[in-house]
C-alpha cells in the first residue's frame, strides 16, 4: 500500500466543443438526432497525467495560460470526473480554487462563514467553535456584520481564505488565489500556508510566482497543452520552463537554492 | 459476495468508465466509482448522509436572502394560490348557475391549489437548480443530489406557511377540526417523496435542455386540470373514469389533503399508491442523477 496522499494515474479529461453556438435545447437535439449530425469535436484538456504526491509533500504546478493547470486542480478536487484513468485521494481535502465560492451577497459576513464552512465540509458545531479564529484571521473589523455585497473583492477574498484554511485540511488544493488582498494579508496567507505545510498537510498548488514554487514545493510539474512536460525538482523545472519561454532564470536567495536542488526534501 | 467492500475511511477513488461509442442523448457515461454501480450508489448515499447538514444551510440561505425570514415575504408566495382560488370559485359558481354558493367549496379549491403551487414551483425550479448554483458546482465538491432536495425543503417551508391560512378559512366557512388532521404529515411526506422522484431526472435534463421549463410548466398546468383539484373525485359519476383517475398520482395527494381537512376522511389506498410510486422514482431518479452528476461541471 502506498502512502501517497494523492495518486493520479493516466488521467485524461475531455471537453466537447459544441459547433452550434445556441444553448442546447429540446428541439435542437431532436434536429441533431434526425439529421444524424456528427458528434461534437472533442478536445482533451488533460491527457496522460500520472503523478504521486506523498503525504506531507508540496507539489507545484506551473505552465502557461490554458495549459490545464486549473483543470487538473478541479479534477483533484472532484469537480470534474476524469474521462480516462483514475485518481485516489487519501485524507480530508479542502480546495481553494475560488475564494468564497457561493458567497451569498445579501447575507452578512458572519452568516456566510457558517454557510461556506458547512459547504467546505465542516459541521455547524465545528464552525461555531472556530468562528472566533476565522473572524480574527479575516480581520474585517465591523464589516463582518455587513452584507457581503458591500465588500470589496479583496475583503471577499480574505473572508473566503480565512474559512478555507480553518477547515484544517489534510490535503489542500490551491489555485492561484494568494495574489489577492493587500501586501500584509498576502504575507499572512503565505505564513498560514507554511504553518499548514509544517503541520503535515499535503498541498497541490498552481503558482505563477516562481520564487514561491522554488521556496515552498518539494516537487514541481510543468504542464504544457494538457500534457506533462516535465516533473521533478522545482529549481530545475522552473529553470527549464523559463528557458522555454525565453525568460532569464530568476535569482534565488542563497538559503533556498541549495535546499531546493536536493531532491526529495522531507518526502520519500 | 460482499456488496460493500471494506475500505479505509477517507479514501476516495474516482475512476473513469470505459466507453465504447458516442450516444447522442448521452454525453456523459462516466461515474464516480468506488466499486461497481450499486456499491458506488451506496457509498454516494452514505456521503449524502454525512453531508446532510448542507440541506439546512442551502435552504436557509434561499429563504433568508429572498425574504429575510419575515412573514410578509411569505405572503407573496400565498398571493397566487389565494387569488386563483377566488377566480375559480367565482367562475365555478357562475358556470354551474348556483343560486346559493357553497362556501366550503372555496376551501376545497384552495387546498389542492396550495399543494400544487409547491409542486409546480419546485418541479419547474428543479430544472434550473444546478445552473442557479453554478458557482458552487464549478468550485466546490459536495454531493449534488443535495441541491434538488434542498430546493424541495425551501418549497416545503413556503407550503407550511401557506397551510397556516387553512385554519383561518376553516373558521370562516365553518369547518371544524377532526382527528383526520393527523394524517397531514403522512400526506406531506408522500408529496415530498413524489416530487423528489420527479426532481432528480428533471434537474439533469434541465441542464441539457434549457427550454424544458417552459414545456414543463404547460404540462404541469394540464396535469392539474386532469387531477381532482378544482373538483372532488366524488363528483365524477362515471365509475370507470373514477378508477382511471386514481392512477394519477396527484389524485391520492389532493384527495388526501381534502379528506384530512375538509371532509374528515382518512386517505384511501390511492395515497399509498402515490407513496410507492414516489419511492420507486426517487431510487431510479436518484440513481440516474448520480450517474450524470460527475458531468455537471462541464455542462455549465
Amino acid at each position: 500500500m502506498s502512502t501517497s496522499a494523492i495518486r493520479v494515474r493516466n488521467v485524461g479529461l475531455r471537453f466537447f466543443i459544441r459547433s452550434h453556438k445556441a444553448p442546447p435545447t429540446v428541439h435542437a437535439s431532436l434536429v441533431r438526432f434526425v439529421k444524424h449530425r456528427p458528434p461534437p469535436r472533442e478536445f482533451w484538456a488533460l491527457r496522460g497525467i500520472t503523478f504521486d504526491v506523498p503525504r506531507g509533500s508540496v507539489m507545484g504546478i506551473i505552465g502557461s495560460n490554458g495549459s490545464g493547470k486549473s483543470t487538473l486542480l478541479r479534477v483533484l478536487a472532484r469537480i470534474y470526473a476524469p474521462d480516462e484513468g483514475e485518481i485516489r485521494i487519501r485524507g480530508k481535502m479542502s480546495s481553494l480554487i475560488t475564494l468564497g465560492a457561493g458567497f451569498q451577497p445579501n447575507l452578512s459576513g458572519l452568516e456566510n462563514i457558517h454557510y461556506n464552512g458547512v459547504l467546505l465540509g465542516l459541521t455547524r458545531q465545528e464552525v461555531d467553535r472556530k468562528l472566533d479564529n476565522i473572524v480574527n484571521f479575516a480581520d474585517l473589523g465591523e464589516f463582518i456584520d455587513a452584507p457581503v455585497r458591500t465588500y470589496s473583492s479583496g475583503m471577499r477574498a480574505r473572508l473566503g481564505f480565512s474559512v478555507a484554511v480553518h477547515v484544517d485540511p489534510e490535503i489542500l488544493i490551491v489555485d492561484e488565489v494568494l495574489v489577492v488582498g493587500d501586501a500584509r494579508f498576502r504575507q499572512r496567507c503565505a505564513e498560514k500556508m507554511r504553518e499548514l505545510i509544517t503541520k503535515g498537510a499535503t498541498v497541490a498548488m498552481v503558482q505563477h510566482n516562481m520564487e514561491a514554487i522554488i521556496e515552498m514545493c518539494n516537487e514541481c510539474m510543468w504542464l504544457d497543452k494538457g500534457q506533462m512536460r516535465e516533473i521533478g525538482n522545482p529549481y530545475d523545472t522552473v529553470k527549464h520552463y523559463l528557458e522555454a519561454q525565453g525568460l532569464p532564470m530568476i535569482a534565488v536567495p542563497a538559503e533556498i537554492a541549495p535546499a531546493a536542488s536536493v531532491p526529495d526534501r522531507g518526502a520519500s | 459476495m460482499k456488496l460493500i467492500p471494506q475500505r479505509e475511511p477517507d479514501v476516495v477513488v474516482v475512476r473513469a468508465r470505459e466507453r465504447t461509442r458516442f450516444r447522442i442523448l448521452d454525453f456523459d457515461s462516466f461515474i464516480v466509482e468506488t466499486g461497481h454501480g450499486i456499491v458506488a450508489f451506496f457509498h454516494y448515499i452514505r456521503e449524502l448522509w454525512q453531508r446532510r447538514m448542507l440541506v439546512r444551510v442551502l435552504s436557509a440561505r434561499e429563504l433568508k436572502s429572498t425574504y429575510e425570514m419575515n412573514l410578509v415575504g411569505f405572503g407573496w408566495w400565498l398571493l397566487e394560490p389565494l387569488s386563483m382560488t377566488a377566480v375559480y370559485y367565482v367562475l365555478i359558481n357562475i358556470l354551474t348557475h348556483r343560486s346559493t354558493a357553497d362556501p366550503t367549496r372555496f376551501l376545497s379549491i384552495l387546498i389542492p391549489l396550495l399543494a400544487f403551487k409547491w409542486l409546480s414551483q419546485s418541479v419547474v425550479g428543479s430544472m434550473g437548480v444546478v445552473r442557479a448554483n453554478a458557482t458552487l458546482v464549478t468550485d466546490v465538491y459536495f454531493p449534488r443530489a443535495l441541491l434538488p432536495f434542498a430546493q424541495l425543503v425551501t418549497g416545503l417551508a413556503h407550503f407550511g406557511v401557506g397551510l397556516l391560512t387553512i385554519p383561518v378559512f376553516m373558521l370562516l366557512v365553518g369547518v371544524g377540526p377532526s382527528w383526520t388532521l393527523l394524517w397531514m404529515p403522512a400526506i406531506i411526506v408522500t408529496q415530498f417523496l413524489f416530487m423528489l422522484g420527479l426532481s432528480y431526472p428533471l434537474s439533469v435534463w434541465g441542464l441539457n435542455y434549457r427550454n424544458l421549463p417552459n414545456l414543463m410548466g404547460n404540462i404541469l398546468r394540464l396535469w392539474f386540470y386532469l387531477s381532482p383539484g378544482l373538483y372532488a373525485l366524488s363528483s365524477i359519476t362515471n365509475p370507470r373514469l373514477q378508477q382511471l383517475m386514481k392512477l394519477n398520482p396527484l389524485t391520492g395527494i389532493f384527495e388526501g389533503y381534502r379528506g384530512a381537512i375538509l371532509t374528515h376522511r382518512a386517505p384511501d389506498w390511492s395515497l399509498l399508491y402515490t407513496a410507492v410510486l414516489g419511492a420507486i422514482t426517487v431510487v431510479l431518479g436518484g440513481w440516474y442523477f448520480t450517474r450524470r452528476e460527475p458531468h455537471f461541471g462541464k455542462l455549465l
